[in-house]
């Protein structure tokens, strides 16, 4: 994907990235008149070119061994959620055999919603959407 | 002429003045990427991927065997470890506690029993029981999920320094006909023929037909079949007897697929592989191995001289 400032009649180049939550943004500027514009990439676009090895705006160093698999391990199952201590000790009265699938949906909630902590109100809010 | 936009400027005409300046160079980034498979492998003079229809009929331990069988015959052999969410062949090995050396030439592959380079999916975990998991909101998507096997499958074949091998023994991960195995060998480059494992039962021999044909579709060259629990060793008087019901020679004739050998079930040999430890060179179990590896360069041998005459 390309920009062209219409007023210098030149394409934008790219400037530079950072990571804003799960995807990333992409500001560009143009080389003449220096207008700068920037692009949030949709998440999950990013991640299926990311998964193929492919550096978005190109490569500035040659790859490391091994570095697409390396980076992308999660090897802690980390999930980006945190729970609060109550919200644990309410998680632990979920009988052991149904608990993995409680956790992950309520995470899955929470995600969706954009929240960061599983407290216990987010655990009522998951329970009443659960529950219908 | 192109349409006019707001300001009399006409896209169409600028842009055919504009030079297109490609900073991503996303294609040539997977041109690269495809070169470096491509170097890696040539130095590879044998790719057998070993497969089959169905998930528990012994792919790993025939593998492993195969590759000792091979590395006892005096050729340099590797492994690799394609069965990225069940990976076992460190542990049939005995080297799953050791890991990649990461270099400026690439990843160094630990190297096991009688210098066979292992790569697996097992040496980047740091705990035995953590499953394999991927950073990423979205990871519950089949399609962003198979691209992310398929580099790391990928990163596997161009970024570990293989060196010079003469056999390259590929296990494949469980599944059958239109399932990844053809996916993951359209990967490797020049595969030389596969190895079709199946067990004496009926399910499997169904299944492992509908491999067979489907292999033979996409143009893959079978080498043959290794049947495993073809009958059951006693402890006490070393006799062998059937252990299971399936007709494994009715697939070798109805499918005109050469049975390389049949490995009956042995508890030393299932000891062998929880332990990490190969059988002695002289156990039955090791020469039956190393006459499959000979029907194998025989087969190749064979594939040879036929494309040598055409």
């Amino acid at each position: 994907m390309k920009f062209i400032c219409l007023k210098c009649e030149s394409y934008l180049l790219y400037d530079m990235q950072e990571k804003i939550e799960e995807s990333i943004g992409i500001t560009f500027k143009c080389p003449q008149c220096g207008y700068r514009l920037a692009m949030i990439a949709n998440a999950g676009e990013t991640q299926l070119v990311h998964s193929m090895g492919i550096k978005i705006g190109g490569r500035t160093s040659p790859p490391e061994a091994l570095e697409m698999t390396r980076t992308n391990l999660d090897e802690g199952a980390e999930t980006g959620i945190d729970w609060s201590e109550e919200a644990e000790r309410r998680l632990e009265q979920i009988p052991p055999f149904v608990r993995p699938m409680a956790k992950t949906g309520i995470e899955r909630f929470a995600r969706e919603r954009g929240y960061r902590e599983i407290t216990l109100p987010v655990m009522e809010e998951a329970k009443k959407r659960f529950m219908g | 002429m192109g349409k006019q936009m707001a300001g009399g400027k006409d896209l169409k005409s600028i842009i055919k003045r504009l030079e297109y300046p490609d900073e991503a160079r996303i294609v040539s980034q997977v041109m690269e990427q495809q070169e470096r498979v491509k170097a890696r492998m040539n130095r590879v003079r044998h790719k057998i991927p070993v497969l089959s229809g169905k998930g528990g009929v012994g792919k790993s331990m025939v593998t492993v065997n195969l590759a000792i069988a091979f590395a006892r015959r005096g050729y340099r052999v590797g492994i690799l470890d394609a069965d990225l969410n069940g990976p076992c062949i460190p542990k049939m090995m005995g080297i799953s506690d050791l890991s990649f050396e990461i270099t400026q030439e690439g990843a160094i592959p630990p190297a096991g029993p009688l210098n066979i380079k292992v790569v697996s999916m097992d040496f980047l975990v740091t705990k035995e029981e953590n499953s394999i998991r991927w950073k990423g909101p979205i990871d519950l998507s089949p399609i962003w999920l198979g691209t992310m096997e398929m580099s790391v499958l990928r990163e596997f074949l161009s970024d570990v320094v293989w060196g010079e091998i003469d056999f390259l023994f590929i296990d494949l991960p469980p599944g059958a006909a239109a399932d990844k195995p053809p996916v993951i060998a359209g990967l490797i480059p020049d595969l030389n023929g596969a190895v079709i494992v199946t067990i004496p039962t009926e399910i499997s021999l169904g299944v492992v037909k509908r491999s067979i044909t489907y292999a033979r579709e996409l143009g893959m060259t079978l080498l043959g079949l290794v049947e495993n629990m073809s009958g059951f060793v006693c402890p006490v008087c070393g006799a062998e007897a059937d252990l299971l019901d399936g007709e494994t020679q009715r697939i070798v004739s109805d499918l005109d697929i050469p049975l390389l050998g049949s490995i009956p079930f042995d508890r030393s040999l299932s000891r062998s592989c929880d332990r990490g430890k190969p059988l002695d060179d002289a156990h039955f179990i090791s020469r039956r191995f190393s006459w499959i590896s000979q029907r194998i360069t025989e087969r190749l041998d064979l594939k040879e001289s036929v494309f040598e005459k055409i």
